[in-house]
């Protein structure tokens, strides 16, 4: 049951992600403050993204953490499991306990209770035939989403996936796949920004990304400029203290 | 022999040479010439230690493509290297390469270790200003 707070933050969560129809935005941005609020909003305790490339391969493009364990599990190399399956179908698809995980997808579920997940939910980001990847919801303890929460959350999803098929170049329609193969391009200066400053601002991966949102935001810039800046030292961020850095990643 | 100018060849804390210029008589060089001529030391060095490595250990298929988590851990690597040392992503890369030569592992695996901070490819950066010897 969905209470009035929530409503609010759901309805907060779809301006955000439709505030990216009329501004200039970078889609990791986009898909970021999707699996943040889908954490937030839908009873997970990760969330993550994967888009196939250019050359068809799964590829994790945002997620809550950094935990590699995460980031490995979504882009299994079996290629099995929920979040491989629902790009593949173009169907969400789910399993809400480990039993019902090893009876599917073996060496998936293998995998995710060593994470320490036990259940998954896997929506696809499709637009009519085209299906461009898949959102991912974790728990750590067994239970299906509420049907409620599932069609809210496949709401959000739709509602990001049209919102980066919409954007367009000056004069003309970007191709999806190149939208897309940019989102995963502009990770490269992300990745290496995060390095650079969790060297120099003594900090771990997650907020040196947390950092990086900071600054776009505040700054009205675009994340993949930010992090470039950065590494080429045309912007140094601010140093932080320990407590805000606890909140930052929180 | 007038004058003697040496400019240091660095990537990081790797000295690979030094480019000497000589003058017939004293004479000091304008600071655009020792920006440039430091500029060029540089880039040369890039280029050397670039080639150097490819030569004594040719890339690996996919070593730069791997699967997605390793490529993560790679930029990562790249962006620490970048910082400890000082010097841009594109010589961190080469860096990264190197040090992946030296100790005969994989540049994933190296990337691991900085990311890690078991590795610190910083230290003694390049020290720019030429000594000069008139």
């Amino acid at each position: 049951m969905m209470n009035a707070d929530r409503e609010g933050r759901l309805l907060d969560a779809f301006v955000r992600v439709t505030n990216t129809l009329v501004a200039d935005y970078d889609v990791v941005e986009l898909l970021q403050t999707l699996v943040d609020a889908a954490v937030d909003l839908f009873d997970a305790d990760s969330a993550g993204i994967i888009l196939a490339n250019q050359d068809g391969e799964l590829e994790v493009v945002v997620s809550t953490s950094e935990r590699s364990q995460l980031i490995g599990l979504m882009q299994l190399e079996a290629g099995e499991g929920p979040c491989v399956e629902s790009y593949a179908t173009g169907a969400t698809v789910s399993a809400a306990d480990p039993d019902e995980l090893q009876r599917r997808w073996p060496l998936f579920a293998d995998a995710s209770d060593r994470a320490g997940y036990a259940a998954v939910h896997s929506i696809p980001l499709r637009v009519q035939d085209q299906v461009l990847g898949s959102m991912n919801l974790f728990r750590n303890t067994p239970g299906a989403l509420t049907d409620r929460d599932a069609a809210a959350a496949r709401a959000l999803t739709d509602v990001a996936t049209i919102s980066i098929l919409q954007q367009r170049t000056a004069d003309h329609a970007v191709r999806a796949q190149s939208q897309l193969q940019q989102a995963l391009d502009s990770r490269v200066a992300i990745e290496q920004a995060k390095g650079f400053i969790a060297h120099t601002h003594g900090v771990d991966l997650d907020t040196a990304f947390a950092l990086l949102r900071r600054h776009a935001r505040s700054h009205r810039m675009l994340l993949r400029d930010v992090a470039q800046g950065v590494t080429e030292r045309t912007i140094v961020l601010p140093a932080v203290d320990a407590v805000q850095g606890s909140r930052l990643r929180g | 022999m007038g004058s003697v100018f040496a400019f240091p060849m660095w990537i990081g804390r790797i000295a690979i040479g030094s480019v000497g210029l000589y003058a017939g008589g004293p004479s000091a060089l304008p600071s655009r010439s020792i920006a440039r001529a430091s500029a060029l030391a540089r880039s040369t060095a890039g280029a050397v230690l670039d080639r150097a490595v490819r030569v004594a250990r040719p890339e690996r298929p996919g070593e730069w493509s791997p699967d997605g988590y390793a490529r993560r851990e790679i930029h990562q690597a790249v962006g620490m290297i970048a910082a400890q040392t000082g010097g841009s992503t594109a010589d961190a890369m080469l860096l990264l390469r190197a040090a992946a030569f030296a100790s005969a592992r994989s540049v994933r695996d190296v990337s691991i270790d900085v990311v890690r901070r078991d590795l610190d490819l910083g230290g003694q950066h390049d020290p720019g200003t030429p000594e000069r010897n008139q």
